[in-house]
């Protein structure tokens, strides 16, 4: 059973690890779009490293149009950079400080899914346009921060202690090894979903917003065929793209 | 179909299931193409981001001046639409569940088809998106699978717009001799009105500068590319229209509704200036014009059409801050307020050259608050200007306007008398057709002279070697 804990923990992170790749190579892969920028765009590579890391640990763009939202969202994504610093801080030898990160990173990202799923429940303008999977991704992030904390309290099993038998093959009390299937499982799942917006987001970003090279290569995507059927195209499921654009609009309907 | 009482298409009435059915697979089949590489390369990357990773969190929706205008209805929160396509593109195309239901009927296409003309395409929304993902883009991109796979497109954009453009040379219509004729027009009435002889060249090779203007102004605001005629003669600018079909008109409505209609304007123009072998093109005051020859047609274009262009404020800003036209700007001595065209400020950048020229001619600029890339669409972009068909104008005016409105008569507070004769900067031909809608609706210019018009058109009322008296504040 210990072995089996310990063996799902690594696998998570390595599924996590090559379905974070999968998903930026799929971006990556897409073809080189027109541009698309937005402005402002931050000058210089220095202005846009401090425009994402104020992004990505601040939350700086809800902050600025979101306050509310930002209350419940930081605390959650705070919380798990924490839980995050908390391994690696363990890996690098300093126990005790990562086990207070674990502590505080558990806390918040309880508290956040929970205010996160208050507000999907309640909030009119959010409600519509939740969908099932949200409701179970946030609940099972509420259980996976909820779980090894309530293994604390009853089990008194400290999370980066737990972690540290985890990951060295180790057994661990029962509800504790419960938050660590909860926590494994939706690790390796998030790159399947949605949740992966932090791979997206480079895109968006690097790739499409403050992309404004003029000279991106996308002569080779005009060689593809277009198949779109309205007469004034012209696509003949032969033409290429080039061709369907040098020529004038059809009136001919595509057969 | 209208999911308001309102419309901007006319749509297909299927009379029969069958012919029901026949447009769904339609939609179906684009619905498809959209996400296919081959099919839609130019956006599918930030369409792929948007549609999967829109948390939908309406961090959005505050931004869009078209929700708040409308008193916040839900269906034309910048999210109601995406969220449409986002259901039918992981059930339809991903095949996945618990993403939310949705029912492909012909209610929900045409639904779509209406509310892709609800939204300005100003991506001030995008603005506001934490994730990176562009409820503008999916309007755009809807207009695209309607007009690309089931020719369905607002008539003034296509069947009377784009279409024309390829056929005739404009889509005003306008033929290259029409267009000579009309520009010989204007080069008599500027050459009264200024004191400066000004003949339009045409077609000349070699020349620094091709000047393209959105023809619509010839037509319906003359003075603009009259005032452009001014100061490039005045300051001496090696400058020349023209003749080809397509190269004296700078629209591409195509950039609104249709990639293929989009590539193959621009290209046509693009040819025509190369024959030429001018130096550079240079676009008048026309916000689409601006993005879509300079960036969006900028990757399709192969090396030896890749020509430079250049916006107008920029060029207008070397010459007044040159000092090549001697400007005095007690002539105009009225308050001004600048309206920032989405098209020049938020998607591309250009915020200060047109702030530069105006702070050289006019004493007294008002901002309006917010503006540069933060500022508000006049509720004319995407074409609505254009667009007035049935019950549409009322929208663009009612809803999509509002937040405009309010913008200019705050920045105009204190100023509202009558006798203050008031002046809105709009360096764009849509956002003029709009502000002119606007204002005519709510009587602005007859009861609070609140006048507006280009940019060309403040430098050349300041210039020293014109006879003063060139602005006439008259209503048109
Ligand atoms: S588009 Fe962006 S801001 Fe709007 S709901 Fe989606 S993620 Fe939130
Ligand atoms: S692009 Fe502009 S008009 Fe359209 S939804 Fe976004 S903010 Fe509203």
């Amino acid at each position: 059973m210990t072995v089996l804990l310990s063996c799902l923990a690594y696998l998570a992170g390595a599924v996590f690890l090559a379905g974070s790749v999968f998903r930026a190579a799929k971006y990556a892969r897409t073809p080189v779009p027109l541009r698309w920028e937005l402005y402002p765009i931050p000058r210089g590579a220095a202005g846009q490293i401090r425009y994402t890391l104020a992004e990505i640990l601040l939350l700086r763009g809800v902050w600025q149009h979101n306050r509310k939202l930002w209350f419940r969202t930081w605390p959650f994504h705070s919380g798990i950079y924490l839980c995050a610093v908390s391994l690696v801080s363990l890996a690098a030898g300093f126990a005790r400080f990562s086990e207070w990160a674990a502590l505080a990173g558990l806390t918040l990202l309880l508290a956040g899914a929970s205010a996160l799923l208050v507000a999907r429940i309640f909030d009119p303008a959010l409600k519509p346009y939740t969908s099932p999977a949200d409701f179970f991704n946030l609940g099972w992030f509420a259980a996976a921060a909820g779980i090894p904390l309530a293994s604390f309290a009853l089990e008194l099993a400290a999370p980066a202690t737990v972690w540290r038998a985890v990951l060295t093959f180790h057994p661990v009390p029962p509800l504790a090894a419960a938050g660590v299937v909860l926590a494994s499982l939706l690790v390796a799942y998030i790159p399947f979903t949605h949740m992966v917006h932090f791979v997206a987001k480079y895109f968006a970003y690097h790739k499409v917003r403050w992309d404004d090279r003029p000279d991106a290569a996308v002569a080779a995507q005009l060689l593809y065929t277009p198949h779109w059927s309205a007469p004034h195209v012209g696509a003949d499921d032969a033409k290429t793209w080039a061709e369907v654009a040098g020529a004038s609009p059809s009136t001919e309907k595509k057969s | 179909m209208s999911p308001d009482r309102y419309s901007a298409l006319t749509l297909p009435q299927p009379k029969t299931p069958g012919e029901e059915r026949a447009l769904v697979d339609a939609f179906r089949s684009g619905l498809e193409k959209l996400f296919r590489r081959e099919d839609n390369w130019t956006f599918l990357r930030p369409l792929l981001i948007t549609v999967e990773h829109c948390v939908r969190c309406q961090t959005c929706a505050e931004a869009c001046h078209i929700f708040t205008g409308s008193g916040r209805q839900e269906i034309y929160r910048p999210t109601y639409r995406s969220e449409i396509l986002r259901r039918l593109y992981f059930k339809y195309v991903r095949h996945k569940r618990w993403q939310g239901a949705v029912e492909l009927d012909w209610k929900t296409v045409s639904t779509l088809a209406e509310l892709a003309y609800r939204c300005n395409l100003c991506r001030r929304c995008a603005q506001a998106c934490p994730m990176g993902a562009d409820n503008g883009l999916v309007a755009h991109e809807l207009r695209k699978l309607f007009s690309q796979e089931m020719d369905i497109a607002p008539k003034e954009l296509h069947a009377a717009g784009s279409l024309v453009q390829l056929r005739t040379g404009s889509t005003t219509g306008m033929n290259p001799a029409g267009a000579r004729d009309c520009f010989d027009f204007i080069d008599e009435e500027m050459t009264e009105k200024t004191g400066i002889p000004i003949k339009t060249p045409w077609d000349v090779e070699g020349a620094d500068v091709l000047l393209i203007h959105n023809a619509g102004e010839v037509l319906s605001w003359p003075e603009n590319p009259g005032a452009f005629a001014v100061m490039l003669t005045a300051a001496g600018v090696s400058w020349t229209l023209s003749s080809e079909l397509t190269a004296y008109d700078a629209v591409n409505y195509g950039l609104w509704y249709d990639d293929v209609q989009f590539a193959r304007v621009a290209l046509r123009q693009i040819e025509a200036a190369r024959k030429l072998k001018v130096k550079r093109i240079v676009i008048g005051e026309c916000g689409h014009a601006h993005k879509a020859l300079t960036v969006i047609a900028d990757r399709l274009l192969p090396s030896d059409l890749n020509l430079p262009r250049e916006s107008c404020m920029t060029l207008m800003r070397d010459l007044v801050l040159s000092g090549r036209l001697p400007v005095d700007p007690t002539r105009n001595n009225f308050p001004v307020t600048l309206h920032d065209p989405c098209n020049v400020a938020r998607l591309m950048g250009i915020t200060e050259a047109q702030r530069d020229v105006l702070r050289a001619v006019c004493p007294d600029i008002r901002e309006m608050s917010p503006n540069r890339t933060e500022n508000y669409c006049c509720g004319g972009g995407s074409g609505f200007a254009l667009m007035s068909g049935k019950n549409f104008l009322d929208w663009r005016l009612e809803v999509a306007g509002a937040k405009k409105m309010e913008q200019v008569l705050a920045a105009f507070e204190g100023s509202m008398d009558p006798g203050i004769l008031k002046y809105i900067c709009a360096p764009c031909s849509n956002c003029k057709g709009q502000f002119r809608d606007l204002l005519a609706r709510r009587g602005l210019w007859k009861s609070n002279r609140i006048f507006y018009g280009g940019l060309a058109e403040l430098v050349v009322n300041a210039m020293r070697d014109v006879k003063p008296g060139f602005l006439e504040w008259e209503w048109r």
